[in-house]
């Protein structure tokens, strides 16, 4: 037996500039309000986003390259996919040792989220993807 | 001597976290022994203004500072006032 899966997404594009973080905050919010998350997951899931992007527009090093959030919806859970043009790099591995309290988010991210994965996107560039699952703890 | 009261509110993320840091830099100039912030309009903060209450806190140290004296953050107006009251009395 299959079990058909209907998604349904909704996408938002902003150029690499950590300015834009506060916007991309009001776009997970209205994610939120869709899959009727409650005051704290929506934190949560504020957090987890806004820590994935500021990592993207950290290492694609221009704002000229966009960051691609998509947000797919699912009956049991909703999915965040952080797209950018630059490669993932692990806090341990920054060439900048003098940066020393950063490599903070990516902590953040997998403490909140039930899932995080990254990959590398054939085309260059680096997929962060963040998965809540609407269960008892959060949906409404 | 003047206590720097640092006031901060709203959001605070990597986007705005250069003003946050160039505040904390102007308070340190003062030489002042106390820092005090309040953060009771604070409604959402990131690892990029974390990371700036971190390196403070690191630079309070290399001034050899002890943290209980010279660090301290209320979410509470009242409180942040009182405590400058407190330090200017002795």
């Amino acid at each position: 037996m299959t079990v058909q899966e209907h998604a349904h997404c909704r996408r938002y594009s902003v150029d690499a500039d950590a300015c834009n973080l506060v916007e991309i905050r009001r776009f997970v919010e209205g994610v939120a309000m869709e899959v009727r998350l409650d005051e704290e997951r929506t934190f949560d899931l504020k957090v987890a986003v806004s820590e994935a992007c500021a990592n993207a527009v950290e290492h694609s090093g221009s704002s000229h390259c966009p960051v691609q959030i998509a947000a797919w919806f699912y009956p049991d859970r909703v999915q965040l996919d952080i797209s950018d043009g630059g490669d993932f790099r692990l806090p341990c591995m920054a060439p900048d040792r003098r940066r020393e309290n950063r490599g903070l988010g990516f902590p953040l991210m997998v403490a909140l989220m039930d899932e995080v994965r990254v990959a590398k996107q054939q085309d260059g560039g680096t997929r962060v993807t963040l998965l809540l699952y609407l269960d008892s703890r959060g949906a409404a | 001597m003047e206590t720097p009261l640092l006031v901060i509110s709203g959001e605070i993320d990597h986007g705005n976290a250069p003003v946050l840091s160039a505040a904390v830099e102007e308070a340190l100039e003062m030489q002042a022994p106390l820092l005090v912030f309040d953060v009771t309009d604070v409604v959402y903060i990131d690892s990029g203004g974390v990371s700036v209450l971190l390196s403070t806190v690191r630079r309070l140290r290399e001034r050899g500072w002890s943290l209980d004296g010279s660090f301290r953050m209320f979410a509470n107006q009242a409180d942040a006032l009182a405590a400058i009251e407190e330090f200017a009395r002795g």
